[in-house]
């Protein structure tokens, strides 16, 4: 098992800082979505963690290892960047052939990972023919190459069609059932909601939010509906939750077991007591928001 | 490093590129055995038609490859940026010299087979059309020395060309700076100056062919081991100073 760790990562293109003092962990066994609108840094970060890019400060290691240092890394981390790094001109086949000869792996590996994504009937093709779905599978299946108990993957999802989106779903979760370390990155919340474990928030290259995906989807606050709201109020008050009344309901900044409790003993009955759904991406996108730089948990916004 | 020279190797049969440039290498040897047989005894050539050193100068078109190789050594490397397949190449092999180094000796044994297959065809080639002319095949002269020499310069000039792509990356100007300077500045500065020249790759190969008469330059050349050590200087120092400034760059 491997921990991945950013440390005080920084890289300045010019006057550009692309990455901002970056600190984070991704913890091992875990799916943690890396997440951030378009240029706020989640490539460059990746690329930094794998060597491609030296940062201009801090480090990025796999337990305490930079990639560099790494004895096998096709072995230790399975990559998938954006879908290019293919020759347009050589099979499917013979690009992992390529890649297992360079990394010591038996050349049987390319065909196994082919089927695993699916791709076996093209393996004879050359990639200029293949769709952006299909570069987006054969780089997954170089990811697997080396069946590494980490896999970092740039935006998986980019340029597959719904049923590839739900194939990656199922792919990442199987991934990540037998105990890999997955990080994953994307600039749409629900090509990751439904997978992640963990997810980290970057804008403008800085790391706005770190928490697990339970975490942060309570924060969208929980909906409250009582015959005695004056009394609750009080009660979530003094508990220091805070508590706005929206059309006859209360909205809470707190998680919906922590508010049936004040109302437990509050004395207090309740009609209704739910999360806020879809509290995931309105965090996400209050988070990443210009006007916002690092806000507060947020609640209630609904 | 034998695994990754393997598929530095694995690479090259993988795609069309050695096969095509094989044989335009092969055309360009073609040529040169032409010119040289049937212009034999001819007014203004060279040689005469009965010549002792006809086949011998027929025979070391062979190396009319190098300008080839230099051209597969160049996209051998500069296409890793172009495709991007630097990425995955240096994601296998973090250290990145690694992967310089395998690919010349990679290109080492392509220019190997692409100079023995040259050398065979020149000779085919020469024996046949002197035949067609009724001229003697005279087996005279140095002609192990000229077969080793024509090996030699095919052989250095595919690292040199890897050092070259490395260092400028951008292929389109790699490629036609290359043809440019082979065919016509190189031509001119080794004719032009030859104390400049001599210290050319084109000088220095023309060092190590030793075709007397038929040499670009006559008795302005380094002896023939001192032009093969400067090959091998000019593909180890481009390299190293690529290795230095140019490979290290961001894979953005």
């Amino acid at each position: 098992m491997t921990t991945l760790a950013f440390d005080g990562l920084t890289k300045r293109f010019g006057a550009t800082t692309a990455v901002d003092g970056l600190t984070a962990t991704v913890r091992d066994g875990r799916v943690t979505g890396f997440l951030g609108p378009n240029g706020a840094g989640k490539t460059t970060t990746l690329r930094m963690l794998l060597g491609l890019v030296t940062p201009t400060a801090g480090t990025a290691t796999f337990d305490g290892r930079p990639y560099a240092a790494l004895q096998r890394p096709l072995q230790e981390v399975g990559t998938l960047l954006e879908a290019t790094g293919f020759h347009p001109g050589r099979t499917a086949r013979d690009h992992l052939r390529v890649l297992a000869v360079a990394a010591g792996l038996p050349q049987g590996r390319a065909d196994e990972v082919l089927r695993a994504v699916d791709l076996a009937p093209a393996a004879g093709k050359r990639v200029g023919q293949f769709s952006l779905g299909m570069r987006q599978r054969l780089g997954l299946a170089a990811a697997l190459l080396g069946d590494p108990p980490v896999l970092v993957l740039d935006e998986p999802a980019n340029g597959l069609d719904p049923q590839g989106i739900r194939w990656l779903r199922d792919t990442l979760r199987a991934l990540a059932a037998e105990g890999r370390t997955v990080l994953v990155s994307s600039h749409v919340l629900p090509e990751v909601e439904q997978t992640a474990d963990d997810v980290l928030v970057v804008h403008r290259g800085r790391l706005v939010r770190a928490g697990t995906v339970a975490e942060l989807r309570s924060e969208g606050g929980t909906r409250v509906r009582t015959p005695d709201a004056d009394r609750l109020v009080a009660a979530l008050q003094q508990a220091g939750h805070a508590v706005r009344r929206d059309d006859g309901d209360l909205l809470v900044g707190a998680p919906a077991p922590v508010v049936g409790q004040v109302a437990l003993q509050a004395g207090v009955v309740l009609h209704l007591l739910e999360e806020q759904g879809g509290g995931l991406e309105e965090v996400f996108l209050q988070l990443t928001a210009d006007a916002v730089p690092v806000p507060a948990p947020v609640w209630g916004a609904a | 490093m034998k695994a990754l020279v393997q598929a530095e190797l694995l690479k090259l049969r993988t795609v069309r590129l050695p096969a095509t440039l094989l044989l335009v290498t092969l055309a360009l040897v073609a040529l040169s055995v032409c010119a040289t047989v049937l212009t034999a005894g001819r007014t203004g050539a060279p040689l005469g038609a009965h010549d002792p050193d006809l086949f011998r100068v027929a025979l070391s078109s062979a190396s009319a490859g190098t300008t080839m190789l230099l051209v597969l050594g160049i996209l051998v490397l500069t296409q890793e940026f172009r495709f991007g397949t630097a990425t995955p190449s240096f994601l296998v092999t973090p250290r990145r010299e690694r992967v310089l180094v395998a690919k010349l000796l990679a290109i080492t044994l392509v220019g190997a087979l692409f100079a023995a297959v040259s050398v065979l065809f020149a000779a085919a080639l020469s024996v046949g059309l002197l035949r067609l002319r009724g001229l003697d095949v005279v087996l005279e002269g140095p002609l192990t020395r000229t077969v080793l020499a024509d090996l030699l310069v095919v052989v250095l000039y595919g690292p040199i060309g890897i050092a070259v792509g490395a260092l400028v990356r951008n292929q389109v100007a790699a490629v036609v700076g290359a043809l440019a300077y082979s065919f016509v500045v190189e031509n001119l500065l080794v004719a032009l100056l030859p104390d400049v020249g001599r210290w050319l790759p084109g000088g220095a190969s023309a060092a190590v062919l030793q075709l007397g008469d038929v040499a670009t330059t006559r008795g302005e050349l380094l002896p023939p081991l001192g032009g093969a050590l400067l090959l091998v200087a000019y593909a180890v120092v481009l390299s190293l100073v690529a290795a230095r400034l140019t490979l290290r760059r961001d894979l953005a």
